[in-house]
């Protein structure tokens, strides 16, 4: 596919939804479904039960760059205790929630972010569960 | 882990992404990584970096120290983990909870025990140090929510 766009994007035009998944241009009909196929690939370039490895990778960066729409579905994410997500919110968001006690407290980042979701109207307690507590 | 047969282990957690190895064998149940500051934990004034003889440091932090005899024998006093290297980076820790038996968490999944003999090398490396830290320094146990109910 070529790199070249076939008419500028704009908000009443807007460009199909696209992401790089496994080397190839993948288009998606809704940011849900975009959003849970790069969730999928971040996970599988994750070596499997490695502490180590780093949860950053190209998937984890198209994520970020949906910047706001995908700001519901990482809290979601997060409340289904998959991966690490918090960085991203940071990102999206301009927020920075985790103070330097809380870093690698996971139980209560999660925490404090889900709060802030529900708090704002990003997700409701319900949706996935009760809030983890710290 | 491929090398790993389930019939060689017994699962004593369930899967998490709360913490990780390091975490595990510290036993404060923290997800430990040199980088991602933004949410992970790393001890102040370490290196952020992942070779094996860092993660020494890291774990000093905890009362964890070398071994004066490189050997995974339990030691009267002390608890003892094991760190696997590759290439010298650090790549797994295990708690060796008994004759034979060690103790690992496998990064976002379960903790597992199984018998020393079962480890197979190829999956994380080979054997770095032997560490032990006083009992008196010893963590919390698993807490409740990760526990498998019996």
């Amino acid at each position: 596919m070529s790199a070249r766009l076939q008419h500028p994007p704009t908000l009443r035009n807007p460009e199909p939804l696209r992401a790089i998944i496994n080397g190839k241009t993948a288009i998606f009909k809704t940011p849900e479904e975009k959003f849970h196929a790069l969730v999928a690939e971040s996970l599988r370039l994750r070596a499997p039960g490695s502490s180590t490895d780093s949860f950053f990778n190209h998937a984890y960066g198209q994520i970020v760059a949906m910047g706001w729409s995908a700001v519901p579905l990482l809290l979601k994410e997060s409340q289904r205790q998959r991966g690490h997500w918090f960085t991203a919110l940071a990102w999206i968001t301009g927020i920075e929630m985790v103070t330097p006690a809380m870093r690698g407290n996971l139980r209560q980042i999660r925490a404090a972010w889900t709060r802030w979701g529900i708090e704002n109207g990003y997700i409701t307690e319900d949706s996935q569960g009760q809030v983890v507590q710290g | 882990l491929r090398n790993l047969k389930e019939r060689e282990c017994r699962f004593i957690s369930k899967s998490t992404t709360d913490y990780n190895c390091v975490g595990f064998a510290a036993a404060d149940y923290l997800w430990w990584h040199p980088q991602q500051q933004d949410e992970h934990f790393w001890p102040e004034g370490v290196p952020r970096d992942f070779w094996a003889k860092t993660y020494v440091q890291a774990l000093a932090t905890v009362h964890f120290e070398v071994c004066p005899i490189q050997s995974p024998a339990i030691e009267d006093g002390y608890e003892k983990i094991v760190i696997y290297h590759r290439g010298s980076k650090f790549s797994h820790v295990a708690v060796i909870a008994g004759p034979a038996l060690w103790k690992s968490k496998l990064g976002e999944f379960e903790d597992i025990e199984h018998a020393a003999a079962a480890r197979k090398m190829g999956e994380y490396g080979l054997v770095f140090k032997y560490l032990r830290r006083e009992l008196k320094w010893a963590g919390a146990p698993l807490p409740e929510q990760y526990r498998i109910l019996k």
